[in-house]
């Protein structure tokens, strides 16, 4: 059983000793006292030169969210976040901001070459055709540089952080933000409406079809910073964009949460795809530290015959609990999320995805990919339902799990609600280690054991890397280290 | 903090402590327990995640007046077998009648060769035999509210005891009969120790003399011992304004083979709960049911395998039909422990959609905490293929008979599982009249 043992090697390397991504950088930052108080909505909402209605709009969240509580129903149990001993906001300090990479704190240009990711190199490649990717870095809670910047205007998107949308395209965050998660959705994203310091703002305008790939790189760096990051990308009729946003985190001690909300808006005939890495720090052996990565993340398919797609490779932190999802409110929309979480350690995953199914033949597809080794715990939870007008409604899901080590868990809860009759919904799930059959059928083929198990090894999760777009397939492996699929890229 | 009580739920409260069965005292300490439990919880509602999608506490309006279980009610035998579907009296049996709850010895047939003791509740109770000192403790989990209703206002029920190596010549056939003026409340309960290697069938009807509804609150409790064979079937005849509510926990001993069907065919709200827990190694479960609904029948089918041992196989296949504004539910959950290795679970649900006003909803849950296991579920939602059905007409089929074909065909795959072929010919012959009373 080589290839077997060659995936517990693989998941191994993501273990604390191993995680080569646990550094911490020292640069200077401004941030806010610790606590949580109406003056500290209001010290972000002035520190960001916000217009009132956000202000208005943040109080409105924080009053809200005093009166929730925090959710207990996912399959994790972890020490509860202590709201008043964090810190809310944290900004690098400088007197200006930077006009090109030369300017940009080496340190912080280090840090990025450690993550591996190749802002510099982005000079080289911005002479080449075809491989451009845009990166609107994020180093704790600001937008420190933003590339490509030019080039996307030409095309008129719009590629920012949100507090530079609120300040040039206020009328676009306005009818936009929380359309699809609304404010008061859950406790964290409430939390998050309330206090939430950056993140990317994405307008593509009618008919464009965006001409790279837009990515983001968060990464916590002050210690005690909650990170409560806030995304929002409209695709406007007709239009295209591929997203992707990845992820790691420096070791350290204390847990640290990151609460971020991400809302995605498809019109009449657009398309998002949307990927995602996660690669936070996930603890040590006895499961301390670690981050919490309670992320509230939604499409709205609003326009008929729209898409939309989420990707996503979970492999980090301490605990995670997200549930990606699309609301299909457009006739003919369509809705897919495909998903590899890895947990391994103490690490306990409980994510999945939504679809809900309101306009006329939408149709979904769920591929869930989840691998438990050393002492984790890997739940799905996923929810597809059919409301009373979705004739036609259409979903597959796919949950498989492999079990890797007599110490781990793998979980599914499915929910499947149909109120149509023409509704035609199928769920399977498997959980497993490999199955004599598969050996045999391999074998039966001439191939020996070892190259059978490694070949139902990398199969395993083929079907998810194998929707990740050709950039992020290379940075996958590079970021994480580990390669469940050895012949894929 | 003042709760806030349905009507039902104060009825129901007042009825746990009004009526309190006779027995020893550690049955009145389960008893206090378990009233002092549903009076904390109350009705289950669509927060309490078990019972999400089956909401008492608004489905339940009132509580009815509770059944009659003196020894003045007059019941003929002839009556309640008149009552029971066309084959199902004619099925030899040793018929065990339960009249509003309570065992009925005159009606009943409880003297069975080879040792085989069978008990009123209320017999078994005041006698305080050894073997039945297990009852109300079976379950592993806490009693939800229903179970805790149960185990609170139970009137009587039947309990057997069969002995090592007893193999009985015909099933036992327990006839749950409700009468009197108006809607009325039973609750009863079943409980069955089974002997090593002993080889018993058990059929459970529901009937009801008069055209009322009847609110029924049934528990079983099932020990099976190793290497004996156990079949149950269940069919109830409920008013469609009924309300059924059954609980059945086992424990299977090693190679045990369990194996359980039931037929729903509307009859308002209903909810069949298991919770199965392998004791044993390599003991194998099957359960399985067809609901066929109309109007605005509920039916709730709930299930915990729960593999505490290894090698075992569970085997869970459910078909439902669906019309009108019929609604039902499915919430299957396969638990494999730590260590229980080898366990080969496969669970099947699928729903057939013939209105756009009927909702199904499934929740198939699996939760494994060993890694040499083999676990699938699988849950479809659709409605009538239409190229089957064009396969058929193309043939010449009218279209109604192509689609009684197809449906037939349908919930023909479970009833295929009953394996007491006379059982299972009124079982399809009940579901073919239900079709036919469909358009």
């Amino acid at each position: 059983m080589a290839a077997v043992k060659e995936t517990i090697e693989h998941v191994k390397e993501i273990d604390v000793d191993k995680y080569k991504y646990g550094f911490s950088t020292d640069i200077e930052m401004v941030k806010a006292p610790k606590g949580l108080n109406e003056d500290i909505v209001r010290f972000i909402s002035e520190k960001k030169g916000e217009p009132e209605w956000m202000l208005e709009w943040r109080l409105d969240a924080f009053e809200r969210w005093k009166t929730m509580s925090e959710p207990d129903w996912a399959k994790v149990s972890y020490k509860k976040p202590d709201f008043q001993d964090l810190y809310y906001y944290a900004a690098p300090k400088s007197t200006e901001g930077p006009k090109s990479l030369d300017e940009v704190d080496p340190e912080l240009l280090e840090t990025y070459a450690k993550l591996g990711i190749p802002l510099k190199e982005q000079e080289v490649l911005a002479g080449v055709e075809g491989a451009r990717v845009a990166v609107d870095a994020v180093f704790d809670s600001v937008s420190v540089v933003t590339t490509f910047k030019k080039e996307l205007a030409e095309a008129g998107v719009i590629f920012c952080s949100i507090s530079e949308a609120l300040k040039e395209h206020p009328e676009l965050v306005k009818k936009y933000l929380g359309t699809v998660v609304p404010k008061s959705d859950n406790f964290y994203a409430t939390l998050n409406s309330a206090v939430f310091s950056d993140g990317s703002f994405v307008y593509i305008p009618p008919g464009v079809r965006c001409p790279m790939e837009l990515s983001t790189y968060f990464r916590i760096n002050e210690m005690n910073t909650g990170q409560f990051e806030r995304t929002l990308v409209i695709a406007d009729k007709g239009s295209y964009v591929s997203y992707l946003e990845g992820c790691t985190a420096p070791m350290r001690d204390e847990n640290q949460l990151h609460a971020a909300v991400v809302e995605l808006v498809a019109l009449e005939d657009a398309e998002i795809k949307y990927s995602t890495v996660q690669n936070w720090y996930p603890g040590n052996k006895e499961g301390k530290g670690g981050v919490y990565n309670f992320v509230t993340k939604r499409g709205d398919c609003r326009g008929d015959n729209s898409k939309i797609s989420w990707t996503q490779v979970e492999t980090g932190s301490a605990v995670t609990w997200k549930y990606p999802s699309c609301i299909l409110r457009g006739d003919n929309s369509q809705g897919e999320f495909y998903s590899i979480a890895i947990s391994n350690g103490m690490q306990q995953v409980d994510s999945g995805t939504k679809m809900v199914h309101l306009g006329k033949n939408t149709s979904s597809r769920i591929i869930s990919k989840g691998i438990s080794a050393g002492k984790s715990s890997n739940t799905y939870r996923g929810l597809v339902s059919a409301h009373k007008k979705a004739s036609n409604a259409r979903n597959f899901t796919q949950c498989d799990s492999l079990l890797i080590g007599d110490q781990c868990s793998a979980h599914t809860v499915p929910y499947i609600e149909a109120k149509n009759s023409s509704a035609t919904f199928e769920h399977e799930a498997t959980t497993s280690k490999i199955s004599d059959d598969q050996m045999f059928y391999a074998q039966a083929r001439g191939l020996n054991e070892e190259e059978a198990v490694a070949l139902i090894v990398n199969g395993f999760a083929r079907e998810v890397i194998q929707k990740l777009p050709m950039e992020f397939m290379a940075e996958t492996q590079k970021l994480i280290g580990i390669s469940l699929e050895g012949s894929v890229g | 903090m003042d709760i806030v009580r349905t009507e039902a739920e104060s009825a129901l409260i007042a009825r746990a402590s009004d009526n309190q069965i006779e027995g020893p005292e550690w049955l009145k300490d389960l008893q206090d327990a378990a009233r002092d439990e549903f009076q904390s919880l109350g009705l289950p509602h669509r927060r309490v995640e078990e019972w999400k999608y089956t909401d008492l506490k608004s489905g339940m309006r009132t509580a009815f007046d509770l059944a009659d279980a003196g020894g003045a009610v007059d019941v003929s035998a002839d009556a309640v077998m008149a009552k029971l579907p066309d084959g199902l009296a004619e099925r030899e049996a040793y018929h065990l009648i339960v009249v509003n709850g309570v065992l009925n010895q005159g009606l009943s047939e409880t003297e069975i060769s080879g040792g085989v003791e069978v008990l009123s509740l209320k017999d078994a109770l005041l006698a305080n035999a050894e073997w039945i000192k297990p009852l109300g403790a079976v379950q592993q989990a806490d009693r939800d509210a229903i179970q805790a209703l149960n185990l609170a206002t139970m009137q009587g029920g039947v309990c057997v005891r069969v002995p090592e190596g007893a193999k009985l010549d015909k099933p036992l056939h327990v006839i749950f009969v409700t009468t009197g003026a108006g809607p009325r409340a039973v609750a009863s309960r079943l409980f069955f120790d089974i002997g090593r290697e002993a080889d018993v069938q058990l059929i459970e009807s529901h009937v009801s003399l008069e055209d009322a509804p009847v609110e029924s609150n049934v528990a079983g409790e099932f020990i099976v011992g190793s290497r004996a064979k156990f079949r149950h079937m269940k069919m109830t005849m409920d008013h469609n304004d009924s309300v059924h509510l059954a609980n059945f926990v086992g424990r299977l001993g090693e190679e045990t083979d369990y194996g359980f069907f039931q037929l729903v065919l509307d009859g308002g709200i209903s909810r069949n709960q298991f919770e199965m827990r392998y004791d044993g190694n390599d003991a194998i479960a099957n359960i399985s049911g067809a609901a066929l609904l109309q109007g605005k029948s509920h039916a709730d089918l709930t299930l915990v395998m729960d593999h505490a041992a290894t090698g075992c196989v569970s085997r869970e296949l459910f078909k439902t039909v669906l019309d009108d504004q019929a609604r039902a539910v499915f919430q299957g959950k396969v638990i494999v422990q730590p260590g229980a290795q080898k366990t080969d679970g496969e669970m099947m649900s699928k729903a057939l959609l013939l209105s756009d006003d009927a909702e199904f909803d499934s929740k198939p849950e699996l939760e494994i905490y060993a890694d040499d296991v083999l676990c699938g579920h699988g849950a479809t939602t659709g409605q009538i293929d239409e190229d089957l059905l064009f396969y058929l007409r193309a043939r010449g089929i009218p279209e109604k008979e192509a689609r009684a074909l197809l449906i037939q065909a349908f919930f023909g795959e479970a009833l295929e599982l009953v394996e007491d072929e006379a059982v299972r010919d009124v079982m399809i012959e009940q579901a073919v009249n239900w079709y036919s009373k469909t358009r």
